[in-house]
Protein backbone atom coordinates (compact mmCIF):
# COMPACT_ATOMS: atom_id res chain seq x y z
CA UNK A 1 0.00 0.00 0.00
CA UNK A 2 1.28 3.41 -1.24
CA UNK A 3 1.51 5.73 1.80
CA UNK A 4 -1.78 8.16 1.81
CA UNK A 5 -2.43 11.80 2.99
CA UNK A 6 -6.02 12.45 3.86
CA UNK A 7 -6.50 15.86 5.00
CA UNK A 8 -10.40 16.56 5.99
CA UNK A 9 -10.40 13.06 7.77
CA UNK A 10 -12.82 13.46 10.93
CA UNK A 11 -11.37 12.58 13.79
CA UNK A 12 -13.84 9.91 14.30
CA UNK A 13 -13.33 8.46 11.18
CA UNK A 14 -9.69 8.42 11.86
CA UNK A 15 -10.15 6.79 15.10
CA UNK A 16 -12.74 3.79 13.57
CA UNK A 17 -9.88 2.95 11.42
CA UNK A 18 -8.93 -0.02 14.19
CA UNK A 19 -7.26 -2.48 11.39
CA UNK A 20 -4.50 -0.06 11.09
CA UNK A 21 -1.91 0.75 13.80
CA UNK A 22 -2.22 3.63 15.87
CA UNK A 23 -0.22 5.08 18.28
CA UNK A 24 -3.09 4.24 20.96
CA UNK A 25 -3.06 0.94 19.84
CA UNK A 26 0.59 0.58 20.07
CA UNK A 27 1.20 2.19 23.53
CA UNK A 28 -1.94 -0.35 24.70
CA UNK A 29 -0.14 -3.29 22.99
CA UNK A 30 3.33 -2.37 24.54
CA UNK A 31 1.36 -2.01 27.99
CA UNK A 32 -0.36 -5.51 27.54
CA UNK A 33 -0.49 -7.80 24.59
CA UNK A 34 -3.29 -9.18 26.39
CA UNK A 35 -5.53 -6.42 26.73
CA UNK A 36 -4.49 -5.04 23.07
CA UNK A 37 -6.42 -8.19 22.22
CA UNK A 38 -9.12 -8.22 24.27
CA UNK A 39 -9.75 -4.04 22.48
CA UNK A 40 -9.31 -4.31 19.49
CA UNK A 41 -9.94 -8.25 18.43
CA UNK A 42 -12.54 -8.71 20.44
CA UNK A 43 -14.43 -5.87 20.66
CA UNK A 44 -13.75 -4.75 23.89
CA UNK A 45 -13.90 -1.09 22.65
CA UNK A 46 -16.33 -0.39 18.99
CA UNK A 47 -13.48 2.21 18.50
CA UNK A 48 -10.82 4.39 20.38
CA UNK A 49 -13.64 6.38 22.39
CA UNK A 50 -12.80 9.83 23.28
CA UNK A 51 -12.35 9.93 27.16
CA UNK A 52 -13.16 13.60 28.75
CA UNK A 53 -9.68 14.17 29.42
CA UNK A 54 -9.30 14.02 25.72
CA UNK A 55 -11.80 16.29 24.93
CA UNK A 56 -9.97 19.30 26.93
CA UNK A 57 -6.88 18.41 25.08
CA UNK A 58 -8.94 18.24 21.63
CA UNK A 59 -10.88 21.43 22.27
CA UNK A 60 -7.63 23.01 23.08
CA UNK A 61 -6.08 21.99 19.73
CA UNK A 62 -9.37 23.21 18.03
CA UNK A 63 -8.96 26.67 19.87
CA UNK A 64 -5.34 26.91 19.39
CA UNK A 65 -4.97 26.31 15.71
CA UNK A 66 -8.32 26.03 14.36
CA UNK A 67 -10.73 28.76 16.28
CA UNK A 68 -13.18 28.86 13.39
CA UNK A 69 -14.20 24.67 13.81
CA UNK A 70 -14.57 25.08 17.77
CA UNK A 71 -18.07 26.12 18.02
CA UNK A 72 -18.90 23.24 15.59
CA UNK A 73 -17.43 21.19 17.57
CA UNK A 74 -18.48 21.71 20.78
CA UNK A 75 -21.14 22.64 23.12
CA UNK A 76 -20.69 24.24 25.98
CA UNK A 77 -22.86 22.91 28.98
CA UNK A 78 -24.78 25.38 31.05
CA UNK A 79 -23.08 25.75 34.53
CA UNK A 80 -25.23 23.37 36.89
CA UNK A 81 -26.73 21.41 35.23
CA UNK A 82 -25.41 17.50 35.87
CA UNK A 83 -24.18 15.79 33.71
CA UNK A 84 -26.61 12.50 33.77
CA UNK A 85 -28.32 11.29 31.10
CA UNK A 86 -30.99 10.29 32.99
CA UNK A 87 -31.68 14.08 33.68
CA UNK A 88 -33.88 15.95 31.63
CA UNK A 89 -32.24 18.94 31.90
CA UNK A 90 -29.20 17.20 30.44
CA UNK A 91 -31.08 15.47 27.60
CA UNK A 92 -32.14 18.89 26.54
CA UNK A 93 -29.13 19.72 26.36
CA UNK A 94 -27.50 17.28 24.96
CA UNK A 95 -30.18 17.69 21.83
CA UNK A 96 -29.06 21.42 21.89
CA UNK A 97 -25.50 20.13 21.36
CA UNK A 98 -26.97 18.21 18.22
CA UNK A 99 -24.08 15.75 18.28
CA UNK A 100 -21.23 18.40 19.19
CA UNK A 101 -19.09 17.25 21.83
CA UNK A 102 -19.76 18.60 25.08
CA UNK A 103 -17.39 20.51 27.61
CA UNK A 104 -18.31 21.90 31.10
CA UNK A 105 -18.48 25.65 31.37
CA UNK A 106 -15.47 25.25 34.30
CA UNK A 107 -13.25 23.19 31.62
CA UNK A 108 -14.05 25.92 29.38
CA UNK A 109 -11.52 28.75 31.58
CA UNK A 110 -9.00 26.67 31.03
CA UNK A 111 -9.31 25.96 27.48
CA UNK A 112 -9.54 29.49 27.00
CA UNK A 113 -6.94 30.13 29.24
CA UNK A 114 -4.39 27.40 27.20
CA UNK A 115 -5.40 28.32 23.96
CA UNK A 116 -4.23 32.26 24.72
CA UNK A 117 -1.03 31.38 26.15
CA UNK A 118 -0.24 28.84 23.30
CA UNK A 119 -0.57 32.64 21.06
CA UNK A 120 1.07 34.49 23.79
CA UNK A 121 4.21 32.54 23.98
CA UNK A 122 7.11 33.41 21.76
CA UNK A 123 8.05 29.41 21.62
CA UNK A 124 4.66 28.45 20.76
CA UNK A 125 3.77 30.81 18.45
CA UNK A 126 7.20 30.83 16.05
CA UNK A 127 6.32 26.67 16.05
CA UNK A 128 2.75 27.17 14.93
CA UNK A 129 2.50 30.37 13.21
CA UNK A 130 3.64 28.91 9.84
CA UNK A 131 1.87 27.15 6.90
CA UNK A 132 1.15 23.54 7.49
CA UNK A 133 -1.33 21.30 7.46
CA UNK A 134 -3.30 20.80 10.77
CA UNK A 135 -4.51 17.22 11.61
CA UNK A 136 -4.00 15.73 8.19
CA UNK A 137 -4.13 11.67 8.33
CA UNK A 138 -1.11 9.58 6.79
CA UNK A 139 -1.98 6.01 6.49
CA UNK A 140 0.75 3.85 5.35
CA UNK A 141 2.55 -0.03 5.50
CA UNK A 142 5.29 -0.62 7.65
CA UNK A 143 7.59 -2.26 4.88
CA UNK A 144 9.45 -4.60 7.89
CA UNK A 145 6.49 -5.81 8.91
CA UNK A 146 3.98 -5.49 6.91
CA UNK A 147 1.35 -4.27 9.41
CA UNK A 148 -0.93 -0.77 8.25
CA UNK A 149 -0.30 2.22 10.46
CA UNK A 150 -1.71 5.56 10.62
CA UNK A 151 -0.57 8.83 12.32
CA UNK A 152 -2.26 12.09 12.55
CA UNK A 153 0.23 14.82 13.55
CA UNK A 154 -1.41 18.02 15.06
CA UNK A 155 0.56 20.43 12.87
CA UNK A 156 2.71 19.22 10.16
CA UNK A 157 4.39 22.35 8.75
CA UNK A 158 5.25 23.06 4.90
CA UNK A 159 9.19 23.29 6.05
CA UNK A 160 8.96 19.78 7.09
CA UNK A 161 8.51 20.13 11.00
CA UNK A 162 6.21 18.11 13.18
CA UNK A 163 4.39 20.27 16.34
CA UNK A 164 3.01 17.67 18.73
CA UNK A 165 0.53 19.52 21.02
CA UNK A 166 0.92 17.62 24.91
CA UNK A 167 -1.86 18.50 27.34
CA UNK A 168 0.62 17.64 30.74
CA UNK A 169 0.10 18.24 34.33
CA UNK A 170 3.32 19.46 34.49
CA UNK A 171 6.00 20.52 31.61
CA UNK A 172 8.61 20.62 34.31
CA UNK A 173 11.71 18.60 32.60
CA UNK A 174 12.24 15.56 34.87
CA UNK A 175 8.35 15.06 35.74
CA UNK A 176 7.44 15.27 31.83
CA UNK A 177 10.04 13.09 31.18
CA UNK A 178 8.28 9.92 33.37
CA UNK A 179 4.57 11.15 31.43
CA UNK A 180 5.92 11.25 28.41
CA UNK A 181 7.70 7.55 28.59
CA UNK A 182 4.95 6.39 30.38
CA UNK A 183 2.78 7.46 27.75
CA UNK A 184 4.97 6.30 25.22
CA UNK A 185 5.10 9.52 23.31
CA UNK A 186 8.51 8.36 21.80
CA UNK A 187 6.44 5.80 20.18
CA UNK A 188 4.09 7.97 19.00
CA UNK A 189 6.80 10.78 17.32
CA UNK A 190 9.01 7.92 15.67
CA UNK A 191 5.61 6.65 14.31
CA UNK A 192 4.74 9.80 12.84
CA UNK A 193 8.27 10.17 12.12
CA UNK A 194 7.69 7.00 9.75
CA UNK A 195 4.27 7.90 8.15
CA UNK A 196 5.99 11.20 6.65
CA UNK A 197 8.94 9.91 5.44
CA UNK A 198 6.85 6.85 3.50
CA UNK A 199 4.69 9.88 2.15
CA UNK A 200 7.61 12.04 1.31
CA UNK A 201 10.38 10.21 0.84
CA UNK A 202 12.42 11.85 3.45
CA UNK A 203 12.74 12.66 7.51
CA UNK A 204 10.70 15.48 8.60
CA UNK A 205 13.36 18.12 9.89
CA UNK A 206 12.02 17.65 12.96
CA UNK A 207 9.61 16.52 15.62
CA UNK A 208 8.82 19.05 18.79
CA UNK A 209 6.88 18.59 21.74
CA UNK A 210 4.60 21.39 22.88
CA UNK A 211 3.78 21.12 25.95
CA UNK A 212 1.16 22.87 27.73
CA UNK A 213 0.06 22.65 31.64
CA UNK A 214 -3.63 22.89 31.96
CA UNK A 215 -4.08 24.95 34.69
CA UNK A 216 -2.86 28.67 35.22
CA UNK A 217 -0.20 29.87 34.14
CA UNK A 218 -0.70 27.43 31.44
CA UNK A 219 2.92 26.62 31.30
CA UNK A 220 3.98 26.52 27.75
CA UNK A 221 7.76 24.05 26.83
CA UNK A 222 9.18 22.99 24.02
CA UNK A 223 10.78 19.42 23.59
CA UNK A 224 12.97 18.36 20.65
CA UNK A 225 12.48 14.75 19.89
CA UNK A 226 15.44 14.79 17.17
CA UNK A 227 18.79 16.23 19.12
CA UNK A 228 20.56 13.52 20.94
CA UNK A 229 19.96 14.26 24.86
CA UNK A 230 22.61 11.47 25.75
CA UNK A 231 25.98 9.75 24.08
CA UNK A 232 24.15 10.77 20.22
CA UNK A 233 21.09 9.24 21.67
CA UNK A 234 17.58 10.97 20.45
CA UNK A 235 14.31 10.38 21.99
CA UNK A 236 13.82 9.34 18.51
CA UNK A 237 16.29 6.77 19.00
CA UNK A 238 14.37 5.51 21.78
CA UNK A 239 10.99 5.60 19.94
CA UNK A 240 12.03 3.36 16.94
CA UNK A 241 13.58 1.05 19.09
CA UNK A 242 10.24 0.24 20.93
CA UNK A 243 8.58 0.96 18.09
CA UNK A 244 10.28 -2.16 15.98
CA UNK A 245 10.06 -4.55 19.11
CA UNK A 246 5.79 -3.45 18.99
CA UNK A 247 5.46 -4.16 15.52
CA UNK A 248 7.72 -7.51 15.67
CA UNK A 249 6.38 -8.80 18.90
CA UNK A 250 2.49 -7.94 17.66
CA UNK A 251 3.31 -9.41 14.26
CA UNK A 252 4.80 -12.61 16.51
CA UNK A 253 1.53 -12.50 18.83
CA UNK A 254 -0.93 -12.53 15.82
CA UNK A 255 0.80 -15.84 14.40
CA UNK A 256 1.01 -17.87 17.65
CA UNK A 257 -2.17 -16.61 18.96
CA UNK A 258 -0.60 -16.18 22.20
CA UNK A 259 -1.48 -12.94 23.61
CA UNK A 260 0.41 -12.47 27.29
CA UNK A 261 -0.60 -10.58 30.23
CA UNK A 262 2.37 -8.77 31.71
CA UNK A 263 4.64 -11.09 32.10
CA UNK A 264 6.21 -14.76 30.59
CA UNK A 265 5.27 -17.33 33.54
CA UNK A 266 5.93 -16.41 37.22
CA UNK A 267 8.17 -14.01 38.39
CA UNK A 268 9.32 -13.28 41.75
CA UNK A 269 7.86 -9.79 43.04
CA UNK A 270 10.04 -7.43 43.69
CA UNK A 271 10.21 -4.04 45.43
CA UNK A 272 9.73 -0.67 44.41
CA UNK A 273 13.17 1.34 43.68
CA UNK A 274 12.14 3.81 46.33
CA UNK A 275 11.66 0.57 49.20
CA UNK A 276 15.61 -0.50 47.90
CA UNK A 277 16.83 2.61 48.76
CA UNK A 278 15.26 2.34 52.03
CA UNK A 279 16.43 -0.62 52.64
CA UNK A 280 20.19 0.44 51.76
CA UNK A 281 19.69 3.33 54.35
CA UNK A 282 18.75 0.82 56.75
CA UNK A 283 15.37 3.17 57.32
CA UNK A 284 13.05 0.01 56.29
CA UNK A 285 12.90 -1.90 59.17
CA UNK B 1 39.71 -19.18 2.89
CA UNK B 2 39.21 -16.84 -0.17
CA UNK B 3 37.88 -19.84 -1.94
CA UNK B 4 36.19 -21.39 0.61
CA UNK B 5 34.19 -17.78 1.72
CA UNK B 6 33.22 -17.35 -2.21
CA UNK B 7 32.34 -20.80 -3.07
CA UNK B 8 29.74 -22.37 -0.17
CA UNK B 9 27.36 -19.26 -0.47
CA UNK B 10 24.61 -21.94 0.52
CA UNK B 11 25.54 -21.67 3.95
CA UNK B 12 24.59 -17.67 4.11
CA UNK B 13 21.82 -15.90 5.30
CA UNK B 14 20.52 -14.81 1.72
CA UNK B 15 21.42 -18.29 0.04
CA UNK B 16 17.66 -19.30 -0.45
CA UNK B 17 14.38 -18.91 1.16
CA UNK B 18 15.07 -21.63 4.11
CA UNK B 19 18.26 -20.36 5.06
CA UNK B 20 17.21 -17.36 5.51
CA UNK B 21 14.03 -17.88 7.51
CA UNK B 22 16.15 -19.69 10.40
CA UNK B 23 18.53 -16.53 10.07
CA UNK B 24 15.54 -14.15 10.63
CA UNK B 25 14.96 -16.09 13.52
CA UNK B 26 18.31 -16.29 15.30
CA UNK B 27 18.64 -12.08 14.09
CA UNK B 28 15.05 -12.05 15.99
CA UNK B 29 16.69 -13.54 19.02
CA UNK B 30 19.50 -11.02 18.72
CA UNK B 31 17.69 -8.08 18.07
CA UNK B 32 15.72 -8.65 21.74
CA UNK B 33 18.67 -8.29 23.67
CA UNK B 34 20.29 -5.42 25.25
CA UNK B 35 23.52 -6.61 25.55
CA UNK B 36 24.03 -5.20 21.24
CA UNK B 37 24.76 -1.91 20.38
CA UNK B 38 21.74 0.28 19.72
CA UNK B 39 21.13 0.36 16.40
CA UNK B 40 20.56 -3.57 16.55
CA UNK B 41 18.46 -3.28 19.45
CA UNK B 42 14.91 -4.14 18.12
CA UNK B 43 16.05 -3.76 14.33
CA UNK B 44 15.95 -7.34 12.83
CA UNK B 45 17.11 -5.98 9.55
CA UNK B 46 20.23 -4.90 11.08
CA UNK B 47 20.94 -8.06 12.81
CA UNK B 48 20.26 -9.97 9.88
CA UNK B 49 22.75 -8.27 8.06
CA UNK B 50 25.30 -8.31 11.30
CA UNK B 51 24.98 -12.30 10.81
CA UNK B 52 25.50 -12.38 7.26
CA UNK B 53 28.76 -10.83 7.71
CA UNK B 54 29.38 -12.80 10.78
CA UNK B 55 29.11 -15.86 8.94
CA UNK B 56 30.54 -14.69 5.70
CA UNK B 57 34.12 -13.63 8.04
CA UNK B 58 33.98 -16.64 10.21
CA UNK B 59 33.43 -14.61 13.38
CA UNK B 60 31.14 -14.13 16.09
CA UNK B 61 27.49 -12.05 15.10
CA UNK B 62 28.16 -10.21 18.76
CA UNK B 63 31.95 -8.95 17.58
CA UNK B 64 30.42 -8.35 14.05
CA UNK B 65 28.02 -6.03 15.87
CA UNK B 66 30.71 -4.48 18.40
CA UNK B 67 32.85 -3.84 15.79
CA UNK B 68 31.03 -1.66 12.96
CA UNK B 69 29.83 1.81 12.97
CA UNK B 70 27.39 3.46 10.95
CA UNK B 71 29.00 6.44 9.78
CA UNK B 72 27.53 8.98 7.14
CA UNK B 73 24.71 5.99 6.35
CA UNK B 74 27.37 3.80 5.68
CA UNK B 75 28.66 0.85 7.56
CA UNK B 76 32.10 0.72 8.41
CA UNK B 77 34.51 -1.48 10.59
CA UNK B 78 36.46 -0.03 14.04
CA UNK B 79 40.18 0.35 12.91
CA UNK B 80 41.19 -1.94 16.23
CA UNK B 81 38.75 -4.94 14.47
CA UNK B 82 41.14 -5.07 10.97
CA UNK B 83 43.96 -5.48 12.97
CA UNK B 84 42.28 -8.07 14.96
CA UNK B 85 40.24 -9.64 12.20
CA UNK B 86 44.53 -9.90 10.24
CA UNK B 87 46.30 -11.43 13.39
CA UNK B 88 43.19 -13.98 13.62
CA UNK B 89 42.30 -15.41 10.34
CA UNK B 90 45.25 -17.63 10.13
CA UNK B 91 47.25 -16.46 7.04
CA UNK B 92 49.67 -14.33 8.75
CA UNK B 93 51.71 -13.83 12.13
CA UNK B 94 50.45 -10.64 13.65
CA UNK B 95 50.64 -7.69 11.97
CA UNK B 96 54.14 -5.33 12.59
CA UNK B 97 54.16 -1.63 11.95
CA UNK B 98 57.15 -0.29 11.22
CA UNK B 99 57.50 3.79 12.06
CA UNK B 100 60.34 6.33 10.36
CA UNK B 101 60.44 10.00 9.64
CA UNK B 102 59.71 12.87 11.53
CA UNK B 103 57.39 15.59 10.22
CA UNK B 104 55.75 15.47 7.68
CA UNK B 105 57.86 12.66 6.41
CA UNK B 106 56.95 10.39 9.55
CA UNK B 107 55.35 7.28 8.32
CA UNK B 108 54.26 3.86 8.93
CA UNK B 109 54.43 0.79 7.02
CA UNK B 110 52.27 -2.29 8.27
CA UNK B 111 53.82 -5.87 7.13
CA UNK B 112 53.77 -9.22 8.60
CA UNK B 113 55.61 -12.67 7.28
CA UNK B 114 53.14 -15.97 5.95
CA UNK B 115 51.67 -17.93 9.19
CA UNK B 116 53.88 -20.73 9.95
CA UNK B 117 57.36 -18.53 9.74
CA UNK B 118 60.10 -17.73 12.09
CA UNK B 119 61.51 -14.49 12.07
CA UNK B 120 65.72 -15.52 12.51
CA UNK B 121 66.85 -13.93 15.81
CA UNK B 122 68.57 -10.28 15.22
CA UNK B 123 65.69 -9.08 12.86
CA UNK B 124 64.32 -5.90 14.42
CA UNK B 125 62.30 -4.79 12.05
CA UNK B 126 61.61 -4.61 8.39
CA UNK B 127 65.08 -2.86 6.88
CA UNK B 128 66.37 -5.95 8.91
CA UNK B 129 64.14 -8.29 7.17
CA UNK B 130 64.12 -6.74 4.03
CA UNK B 131 68.04 -6.83 4.27
CA UNK B 132 68.38 -10.22 4.90
CA UNK B 133 65.88 -10.90 2.18
CA UNK B 134 63.23 -12.64 3.89
CA UNK B 135 59.73 -12.93 2.08
CA UNK B 136 57.94 -10.45 3.82
CA UNK B 137 54.38 -9.02 3.30
CA UNK B 138 54.37 -5.45 3.06
CA UNK B 139 51.04 -2.51 3.46
CA UNK B 140 51.83 0.57 1.59
CA UNK B 141 53.51 2.98 3.26
CA UNK B 142 51.43 5.63 5.01
CA UNK B 143 53.05 9.23 5.53
CA UNK B 144 51.80 12.45 7.16
CA UNK B 145 52.54 14.16 3.86
CA UNK B 146 49.82 11.49 2.62
CA UNK B 147 47.48 12.57 5.23
CA UNK B 148 47.88 16.25 4.46
CA UNK B 149 47.78 15.85 0.12
CA UNK B 150 44.73 13.71 0.96
CA UNK B 151 43.16 16.35 3.04
CA UNK B 152 42.84 13.93 5.97
CA UNK B 153 44.39 16.04 8.50
CA UNK B 154 43.50 19.22 7.46
CA UNK B 155 39.49 18.44 8.63
CA UNK B 156 38.18 20.34 11.49
CA UNK B 157 38.43 17.73 14.77
CA UNK B 158 41.05 15.18 12.76
CA UNK B 159 42.40 13.21 14.84
CA UNK B 160 45.77 13.06 12.41
CA UNK B 161 46.66 16.21 14.87
CA UNK B 162 45.63 15.26 17.96
CA UNK B 163 46.94 11.06 17.65
CA UNK B 164 49.55 10.87 14.63
CA UNK B 165 51.21 8.31 15.94
CA UNK B 166 48.29 6.44 16.29
CA UNK B 167 46.41 6.88 12.86
CA UNK B 168 49.04 6.26 11.02
CA UNK B 169 49.15 2.71 12.39
CA UNK B 170 45.58 2.20 12.45
CA UNK B 171 45.47 3.31 8.73
CA UNK B 172 48.38 1.56 7.52
CA UNK B 173 46.57 -1.88 8.93
CA UNK B 174 43.59 -0.61 7.07
CA UNK B 175 45.28 -0.24 3.76
CA UNK B 176 47.54 -4.01 4.66
CA UNK B 177 44.08 -5.57 5.05
CA UNK B 178 42.44 -4.38 2.15
CA UNK B 179 45.37 -5.29 -0.07
CA UNK B 180 46.06 -8.99 1.33
CA UNK B 181 42.98 -9.78 3.08
CA UNK B 182 40.14 -7.92 0.99
CA UNK B 183 37.37 -10.64 2.38
CA UNK B 184 37.54 -9.56 5.99
CA UNK B 185 36.89 -5.76 5.25
CA UNK B 186 34.34 -7.09 2.42
CA UNK B 187 34.51 -3.99 0.34
CA UNK B 188 33.98 -2.14 4.19
CA UNK B 189 36.17 0.80 4.82
CA UNK B 190 36.99 1.21 8.23
CA UNK B 191 35.17 4.27 10.34
CA UNK B 192 38.62 6.54 10.23
CA UNK B 193 38.34 6.06 6.76
CA UNK B 194 35.39 7.44 6.40
CA UNK B 195 35.98 10.29 8.43
CA UNK B 196 38.74 11.09 6.77
CA UNK B 197 37.75 10.56 2.72
CA UNK B 198 33.41 12.24 3.61
CA UNK B 199 33.21 14.98 0.95
CA UNK B 200 30.71 16.65 4.07
CA UNK B 201 32.85 17.96 7.38
CA UNK B 202 31.29 15.40 10.15
CA UNK B 203 28.77 17.00 12.04
CA UNK B 204 26.92 16.03 15.17
CA UNK B 205 23.72 16.87 13.45
CA UNK B 206 22.28 19.14 10.88
CA UNK B 207 21.12 22.34 12.12
CA UNK B 208 17.33 21.95 12.38
CA UNK B 209 14.56 24.64 12.02
CA UNK B 210 14.70 24.10 16.10
CA UNK B 211 17.65 25.98 15.97
CA UNK B 212 16.34 29.23 14.25
CA UNK B 213 13.63 29.15 16.66
CA UNK B 214 15.96 28.86 19.55
CA UNK B 215 18.33 31.69 18.57
CA UNK B 216 15.11 34.05 17.48
CA UNK B 217 13.71 33.31 20.84
CA UNK B 218 17.16 33.76 22.65
CA UNK B 219 17.15 36.44 25.55
CA UNK B 220 18.53 39.90 24.34
CA UNK B 221 21.98 40.41 26.02
CA UNK B 222 21.68 43.67 28.10
CA UNK B 223 24.93 46.52 28.07
CA UNK B 224 25.21 46.36 32.00
CA UNK B 225 26.90 49.42 31.67
CA UNK B 226 24.20 51.07 29.82
CA UNK B 227 21.82 49.62 32.65
CA UNK B 228 23.72 51.11 35.22
CA UNK B 229 23.82 54.73 33.74
CA UNK B 230 20.16 54.87 33.58
CA UNK B 231 19.90 53.93 36.79
CA UNK B 232 22.18 56.52 38.44
CA UNK B 233 20.08 59.23 36.31
CA UNK B 234 16.69 58.45 37.67
CA UNK B 235 17.97 58.01 41.03
CA UNK B 236 19.20 61.64 40.61
CA UNK B 237 16.16 63.32 39.20
CA UNK B 238 13.75 61.45 42.13
CA UNK B 239 15.79 62.77 44.93
CA UNK B 240 16.36 66.03 43.57
CA UNK B 241 12.01 66.42 43.45
CA UNK B 242 12.25 64.89 46.81
CA UNK B 243 10.68 61.66 45.46
CA UNK B 244 12.67 58.95 46.87
CA UNK B 245 10.45 56.35 48.45
CA UNK B 246 11.40 54.81 51.80
CA UNK B 247 12.94 51.53 51.43
CA UNK B 248 10.52 49.20 51.63
CA UNK B 249 11.00 46.25 54.35
CA UNK B 250 11.00 42.95 52.48
CA UNK B 251 8.48 40.31 53.31
CA UNK B 252 9.42 36.70 52.32
CA UNK B 253 6.41 34.47 51.04
CA UNK B 254 5.09 31.51 52.19
CA UNK B 255 7.74 28.46 51.27
CA UNK B 256 10.59 31.23 50.23
CA UNK B 257 14.29 29.95 51.19
CA UNK B 258 15.02 31.18 54.62
CA UNK B 259 17.19 34.33 54.93
CA UNK B 260 19.05 36.04 57.17
CA UNK B 261 19.98 34.46 60.53
CA UNK B 262 18.93 31.21 58.86
CA UNK B 263 20.50 31.69 55.17
CA UNK B 264 23.28 29.50 56.47
CA UNK B 265 21.09 26.76 56.23
CA UNK B 266 21.13 26.94 52.93
CA UNK B 267 25.18 26.80 52.51
CA UNK B 268 24.96 23.82 54.91
CA UNK B 269 22.68 22.31 51.87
Amino acid sequence: MKAELFEDMTIEDYHDRLDVQSKTMLKEFIDCPARYKYKYFDGGVEKEKQKDHMNLGHAVHTLALEPHLFDKTYYILPEGIVRNKKHKAFQEQLKEANGRKIIRTEDLVNIEGMANSLKANKQALALLDAPGKIEASIFWTDPETGLKCRARPDFMRDDSLIVDLKMSYTAEPKLFQNTAFNMCYDVSAALTTRGYEALYGKKPDNYVFLVIEPEPPYIVEGYDAFRPFEDGVSYLNVGNTRLNAALNRLVECKKTGHWPGYNNGIKPLGIPYYAKKLLDEGAAA
Amino acid sequence: MTKELITKDENYAYANPQQFEGAQRIAKSLSASTMIPKEYQGNVANCLIALEIAQRTKSSPFMVMQNIDIIHGRPSWRSTYIIAAVNACGRFEPLRFEMFGEGETRACVAWTVAKGFELPKGVGGLADAKEQKLPIIEGPEVSMAMAKAEGWSTKKGSKWITMPELMLRYRSAAFFGRLYAPEILMGMQTDSEIYDVSPVEYKEASPSIVDTINEDLAEPIIDVEEVEEVEVETETEETAEGNEEPEKEYKPFPGDAPAGENGDLLEQE
